[in-house]
């Protein structure tokens, strides 16, 4: 295959790998959407590849392509993000909140009784002061607490 | 990883603000979802940002590796840009879901003295490379 042939590969794999690339961006379904970045950036980097090739000095080849690889990566990340909070943002928000909301709805409700029961040594201190011990509890600093780890 | 995401799809285009996300609703945001704490507040936009100052990190890294005077440079800047760009890379994509999370930082962002200690001595020594390559150009 001739250079010139190459270059008319890689840019129509490039069209391509835009068209691919945008349609996913559209797709509801995580895994198809996967499968079309992969194929969307395999299909864009022939043109940088072939670039690489023709033009970069045969010294500089290996790190034109690492370079290529971490661009490529970066650009991945970039697509998802533009999926997660742009064309899909609408979709995601709602799958969270659904996964979300059991757990959400067992948190007890903040600033109710006192959770003598459920609170822990270390937040409670015993006051002898009178005729009966009173159990005195500091509020935890995080609302969340460990739990929303 | 869930409340992430639903934290990143709140964050829109232009985000929700400085100081104004959530941070019960992101886990370990000071540290392993630094990237989905930004995203949330600056958005879509100030995540790109990110990304692009790691592209940018790259490109001179490599470049300053291919200016290397011998092979121990080349191969010290190599390794040097490599470790940092391939920290934010996997960080980055682990918390958007695009592969599996690893609990790393976000080379120069997220909160820890000793990652941060260790990333500017290697952009120290990059530096020192870099530096070496212009003093020898003047000469």
């Amino acid at each position: 295959m001739t250079p010139r042939h190459r270059s008319i590969v890689a840019w129509i794999g490039a069209a391509l790998g835009l068209a691919f690339l945008g349609y996913g961006l559209l797709v509801a379904d995580t895994a198809q959407w996967r499968l079309h970045l992969l194929a969307g950036l395999w299909l864009l980097s022939l043109l940088p590849r072939t670039a690489i090739g023709q033009r970069a000095p045969l010294a500089a080849h290996g790190l034109s392509r690492l370079a290529l690889v971490f661009g490529l990566g970066f650009l991945a990340v970039a697509l998802q993000l533009a999926r997660e909070q742009i064309s899909q943002a609408s979709a995601i928000h709602e799958r969270a909140a659904a996964l979300l909301q059991p757990a959400t709805a067992q948190r007890p409700p903040s600033g109710g009784a006192p959770r003598s029961a459920s609170l822990s040594s270390s937040c409670c201190s015993t006051e002898s002061s009178g005729t009966a011990p009173r159990l005195r509890c500091r509020p935890s600093t995080s609302p969340a607490g460990p739990a929303a780890r | 990883m869930v409340q992430a995401l639903y934290a990143l799809a709140s964050g829109g285009v232009t985000g929700a603000g400085l100081g104004s996300g959530d941070p019960t609703m992101v886990p370990e945001s000071h540290t392993d979802f630094m990237f989905t704490s930004i995203g949330e507040e600056l958005g879509f936009v100030g995540a790109l940002a990110l990304l692009l100052c790691y592209v940018l990190f790259a490109l001179r890294g490599y470049q300053i590796a291919q200016r290397a005077r011998d092979g121990f440079q080349q191969l010290l800047a190599v390794g040097l840009t490599t470790a940092v760009v391939a920290q934010a890379l996997i960080i980055t994509a682990g918390t958007t879901n695009l592969i599996p999370l690893t609990g790393i930082t976000l080379p120069f962002v997220s909160y820890g003295g000793s990652s941060t200690l260790i990333n500017f001595a290697m952009v120290g020594m990059l530096l020192r490379i870099s530096a070496t390559q212009k003093s020898a150009r003047v000469l």
